[in-house]
């Protein structure tokens, strides 16, 4: 019995096709709709970082942990931050020497943080304030 | 030997529809992957469209309540714009001086305004979505603003409907501001109702 040659190589012609268009949508499927976390992640840092740094200046907080050593209450207020955050305060003076500096508890460090800075005014010295925030690693 | 050439006399026909009928079922089945691939595909698409669209919604809506007065900055119910912060103008009326640095002030951006959270949360539900920007009659927002309190932040003013249990497309936004010197958690939810008993 002969076989049909033109219809044999049809066939694989047909399965050539089918499995490029199997791998071109499953390709799709992937590259589109792989989960790749949150894109606004980084924006989200920032906002984080920069409203709770403008809310301790705007409060008068970081005059008052500069007046009065206090670093209890810093860190037990950095400590209401969500548990997805980290973050650390640092208050430097006019020549970038740190004054004091305050991490969340249980938190280490990343090397995917933000930061976010404000300049203010204390007994009329300028200092700034470095808030450094990333997300919880366990 | 008439009887072997007559039993082979159609061999190419005989093979031929053999492979045909199996050259027709590899093409419906690649044409049906195809349509149910696509199918899927497409929605997820819409799915994740509408999700982008949320996310940036949420973000907008916050960043306009926390860091804008409104106008006018004394407004109630004829309104064109809200926002939660205090007025920066001395008449309280509008806000002539909205570049002004107030880095040393306590009024304008991150500082709320009582009267104004007030003013939302009696505002009518439908049309505080419409300036918020929630055109979808099925779209919702639940905004919650919690005081710190010494230790934690305990919830003082919610505004909108919370999610409903069915709901699956729920996005969460956080931000914080300032009311009376004090710091305020602003948690934003937008969320979306099942069209018409209908989730995806």
């Amino acid at each position: 019995m002969q076989l049909n040659k033109k219809a044999i190589l049809f066939t694989i012609d047909a399965l050539f096709a089918l499995m490029l268009c199997l791998s071109f949508f499953l390709y799709i499927n992937y590259y589109f709709f792989s989960n790749d976390g949150n894109p606004y992640a980084q924006y989200d840092l920032l906002k984080v970082s920069e409203d709770y740094l403008t809310i301790l200046e705007k409060s008068n907080s970081l005059s008052y942990i500069l007046n009065s050593g206090n670093l209890t209450y810093m860190r037990d207020y950095i400590d209401t931050l969500s548990v997805n955050y980290c973050a650390n305060l640092t208050i430097l003076d006019s020549s970038n020497v740190p004054q004091y500096s305050v991490s969340k508890t249980g938190c280490l460090n990343s090397d995917q943080y933000v930061i976010s800075r404000r300049v203010f005014i204390n007994n009329l010295d300028p200092y700034m304030a470095n808030m450094k925030v990333w997300y919880y690693a366990k | 030997m008439k009887l072997i050439k007559l039993k082979f006399k159609h061999k190419n026909a005989q093979i031929f529809s053999i492979d045909l009928i199996f050259a027709i079922t590899l093409f419906m089945g690649i044409l049906l992957t195809i349509a149910t691939l696509w199918n899927i595909i497409n929605e997820k698409i819409i799915f994740k469209n509408e999700r982008d669209n949320f996310e940036i919604t949420a973000r907008n809506i916050l960043s306009l309540l926390i860091l804008t007065e409104g106008y006018p900055s004394n407004w109630s119910e004829d309104v064109d714009s809200i926002g939660l912060t205090t007025s920066l103008s001395q008449n309280q009326y509008n806000s002539t001086y909205k570049n002004r640095a107030n880095a040393l002030d306590n009024r304008g951006a991150w500082n709320l305004d009582v009267s104004k959270i007030n003013q939302l949360i009696n505002m009518n539900y439908t049309i505080s979505k419409k300036y918020l920007g929630l055109f979808n009659p099925y779209e919702n927002y639940y905004l919650v603003l919690s005081l710190y309190e010494g230790e934690s932040f305990q919830k003082m003013y919610t505004i909108g409907i919370s999610p409903y249990a069915n709901t699956t497309q729920v996005i969460n936004h956080n931000r914080f501001a300032l009311l009376n010197n004090v710091p305020v958690y602003v948690n934003l939810k937008i969320w979306k109702e099942c069209e018409e008993g209908l989730c995806n």
